[in-house]
Parts: C-alpha cells; sequence; structure tokens
C-alpha cells in the first residue's frame, strides 16, 4: 500500500491541476473578456450657419454646458440691418399689392362705363330709328302732297334733307357703338391683365407671400446669429477666440454629449458568437482600476474597415501577402452602455478600458424578470 | 468574492492577468518544492517535476481567481 501512495498523491494532484485548469478554460470561453477597449461618446461639432465676428464668447475650454445655454454671438448688426431690409420690401410688397387691386377697380370703373356707353349708343340709335321713321313718312307725305300743289318743292327738299340726315345720324350711331363695343372688349382684356398680374387675393398673393418669406429668411438668419448649445455637454479643446471670424458651415467648437457615454471593447471575432445584445457587462477603466462599472452589451459592430480588396493600381483590388502560419483574430467593436456611473469616476472620451462580458446573462436576467411578479 | 479581470501595472508596464498569476504561482510553486525538499517530504511524491508543474498551475488559477483576476 506504501508502494502506491506516492503515485495516488501525485496522481491527485496532477488530477486536480488539470480539473482546475480546464474548468478556468471553461470559465474563460464563457466570460470573454478584452483589453482592448475604450470610452466613447457622441461628439457635436457646434458649426455657425451664418457667417460674422465673433462678439460675446461666455464659455471657457472644458466647461459644461447645458443644451440651449449661449455659446457664442455673431455680430448681428449686418442681420438686423438685412431684417429691417426684408421688412420695408415686405411693406413695399403690400403696397404694390394695393395699387393693383386699385388698378382692378379702375379697370372695372371702365368696363361699367363702356357697357353704359353701349347703352347709350343704342338708345341712340333707337332714339334714331324713330327719327328716321318719322322723317321717312313726313319726306313720303311731302312727295304725295307735290303733285297735288299742297306743297312746296322747298319743303320737299327740307324732308328729303331731313331723312337723309337722320339715316346718316344712324350710321355715325352704330360707328360709335362698335367702338364702344370695341372699347369694353378692350376693358375687359386689361382688368384680367391686371388681375393676371396681381395674382391670388389677400394672404395667397405670390407678391406677398415671396416678401414675407424674405422676411423669415431675415428673421431666421438673424436668430442663427446666436448660437446656443444643441446638447448636454463638455465643452472641449475650444480653439475659439472672442473677436474671431465665425463662417457658415464651418465647425467652431465640439461639445462631448455628455448622456451618450459608452464603452466600445473590441472583442476578437472567435468571441463574438457568446456575446449577444443584453449580455451583462463589467468595465474596468485604466484610470480607476479598481473601480469596476456594470453595464450591459447595448448591440455589436457589422462591419469592419479592410485593408484587403481596396482598389489599388489600374483598379486592381489590393491584398497583402499573409503569413500562414501566424493569423491575427480580427477585432470587431461591442458597445457596452454603462448602467450606473459613480459620481467619483469621470469620463473622458479615449480612456483604456477593459470589458468583461458573461455570455448568457442576457437571457438569465430575462428569466428572472419574468419569475418575478 | 471574484476578482474582475483587469490590467496589472507594474511600473508603467500593464501585463495581463494571466502572465502576472501565472509568474506568481511559478514562484510559489518553486518555493513549495524548496520547502518540500527541505522537510524531506518529496520522497511522498513519485514523479517531484510533474508535482512542481501541477502545483503551478493549482496556484496560478488559485492566485488569479483570488487576488489577480482572470
Amino acid at each position: 500500500m506504501k508502494k502506491y501512495s506516492k503515485y495516488i498523491l501525485t496522481g491527485g494532484l496532477v488530477l486536480i491541476a488539470v480539473l482546475l485548469l480546464v474548468l478556468q478554460f471553461w470559465r474563460y470561453l464563457n466570460n470573454p473578456w478584452t483589453r482592448d477597449g475604450t470610452v466613447q461618446a457622441d461628439i457635436i461639432q457646434v458649426t455657425p450657419r451664418v457667417s460674422g465676428q465673433v462678439v460675446k464668447l461666455p464659455i471657457r475650454d472644458n466647461q459644461f454646458v447645458k443644451a440651449g445655454e449661449l455659446l457664442f454671438q455673431i455680430d448681428p448688426r449686418t442681420y438686423e440691418a438685412a431684417l429691417a431690409e426684408a421688412n420695408a420690401q415686405y411693406e413695399e410688397a403690400i403696397d404694390t399689392y394695393n395699387a393693383q387691386r386699385e388698378n382692378i377697380l379702375a379697370y372695372e370703373a371702365r368696363l361699367r362705363e363702356s357697357s353704359a356707353a353701349i347703352d347709350q349708343a343704342q338708345s341712340n340709335i333707337n332714339a334714331l330709328e324713330a327719327e328716321i321713321t318719322k322723317a321717312r313718312a313726313e319726306y313720303k307725305r311731302q312727295q304725295e302732297l307735290l303733285p297735288q300743289r299742297a306743297t312746296s318743292v322747298r319743303s320737299l327738299q327740307a324732308a328729303q334733307a331731313e331723312f337723309e340726315s337722320s339715316v346718316e345720324y344712324r350710321a355715325g350711331a352704330e360707328a360709335r357703338l362698335a367702338k364702344s363695343l370695341a372699347s369694353l372688349e378692350q376693358s375687359q382684356a386689361e382688368l384680367a391683365q391686371a388681375r393676371a398680374q396681381l395674382g391670388a387675393l389677400g394672404i395667397d398673393n405670390p407678391g406677398v407671400r415671396a416678401a414675407l418669406a424674405l422676411v423669415r429668411q431675415a428673421e431666421l438668419n438673424l436668430e442663427y446669429t446666436t448660437v446656443t448649445a444643441p446638447v448636454s455637454g463638455y465643452v472641449t479643446n475650444l480653439d475659439f477666440r472672442f473677436g474671431d471670424q465665425a463662417v457658415a458651415n464651418q465647425p467652431a467648437l465640439s461639445i462631448v454629449d455628455v448622456s451618450t457615454y459608452r464603452v466600445e471593447g473590441y472583442f476578437r471575432e472567435t468571441f463574438i458568437r457568446r456575446i449577444s445584445p443584453g449580455d451583462q457587462a463589467i468595465v474596468t477603466l485604466m484610470a480607476y482600476p479598481y473601480r469596476p462599472l456594470h453595464g450591459y452589451v447595448e448591440s455589436i459592430g457589422w462591419g469592419i474597415a479592410q485593408r484587403d480588396g481596396t482598389a489599388g493600381n489600374d483598379l486592381l483590388p489590393r491584398v497583402d501577402p499573409t503569413f500562414e502560419w501566424i493569423r491575427l483574430a480580427q477585432r470587431i467593436p461591442v458597445r457596452v452602455h454603462l448602467t450606473e456611473i459613480p459620481t467619483s469616476v469621470e469620463l473622458r472620451v479615449g480612456f483604456t478600458s477593459s470589458v468583461l462580458v458573461m455570455s448568457g446573462s442576457a437571457s438569465a436576467e430575462e428569466d428572472d424578470t419574468a419569475q418575478t411578479p | 468574492m471574484e476578482k474582475i479581470p483587469h490590467d496589472v501595472s507594474v511600473g508603467g508596464f500593464y501585463l495581463s492577468p494571466i502572465l502576472v498569476s501565472g509568474l506568481l504561482g511559478v514562484l510559489a510553486a518553486l518555493l513549495t518544492a524548496r520547502l518540500l525538499d527541505r522537510f524531506r517530504l518529496s520522497r511522498y511524491f513519485a514523479n517531484p517535476p510533474v508535482v512542481i508543474i501541477s502545483l503551478s498551475v493549482i496556484y496560478s488559477v488559485f492566485f488569479g481567481v483570488v487576488f489577480v483576476g482572470i
């Protein structure tokens, strides 16, 4: 027995060692861990929308700003002048509109006048018609009376002249009627033209609307001279001074959005299949090694940039030769949302961190929540 | 309480916790072997080198889990 006790003791130790090794390896597989992680946050590049000199810059570098707080003020005077000009143009447009409306009223009056002239010409013609009938009857009577010597040749000639002149008068009246009709048509055409020029009435009038839009644009431009913080966060690396020229659409300063702090852990592709969104994660920052932060996997990246396959000379794919024996696993970013950040920990973008993910903890937690009533 | 894995900083070098716990385990195993020899306990083992290797693994896992965090 004593002879074998040596082997039993040694074998026992070896067995324990192998068991521990297997157990540890199993734990390692099920709790992927990476030293390659960084703290990230959304960086907002604050960009002025109008150009001008900065006349007010109340913020300092690395300062916290709340959403809506004034960041800087661009000289508003030119934009105030532009607004005044736009307002004047708006008033002018309204005046033009009113003048055009008056014009239309004038054309309408002219139209009525033409109608009245037509009526008058018509009644004139009717009156002349009666005159002609009367003159013709008189002329006829004189013609009948002359052979009986009951009238003189002179009276007959006078009646003839009367008749002929009334016929002429009627021709003149008809010409006036035709002229009045033409003038009516002209007035109608002029009215239609004036109406077309004026366009829609009231607030829908295009000229008025265009002027109003210009006023609104000038108002907005004036508003844009005050640049406020779009989000709450830290002003970072402020390279912008009082008196500098702010240029439209060119970023002036950046703000680190505090509500978007997260940790990106770059895990080897061999571990990715063991990680799923919702898994518990523990983050250790190099800056705070003894303060592990808790969080969960928010999402896993769907792609990383690769060098192989990009177009090289003659648009042929550039492929680097690789050494067959040693391959490096690619790393995929895993986004970890931190659930709780102690007040003593101040996160800064770019901090190095290590990330431990507990595989399968997402479904386990779901079960827990399902069980609790 | 299990330790959370994190880099171990030694004079500005950030070492992997596995490396640190492995080194500690090997040192502890060597020390144990010296003591076993000293107190003439090595004779109870069939193959001392295998015992040292096994002890290294056991100590490494122990230090790793309890002190360093692997």
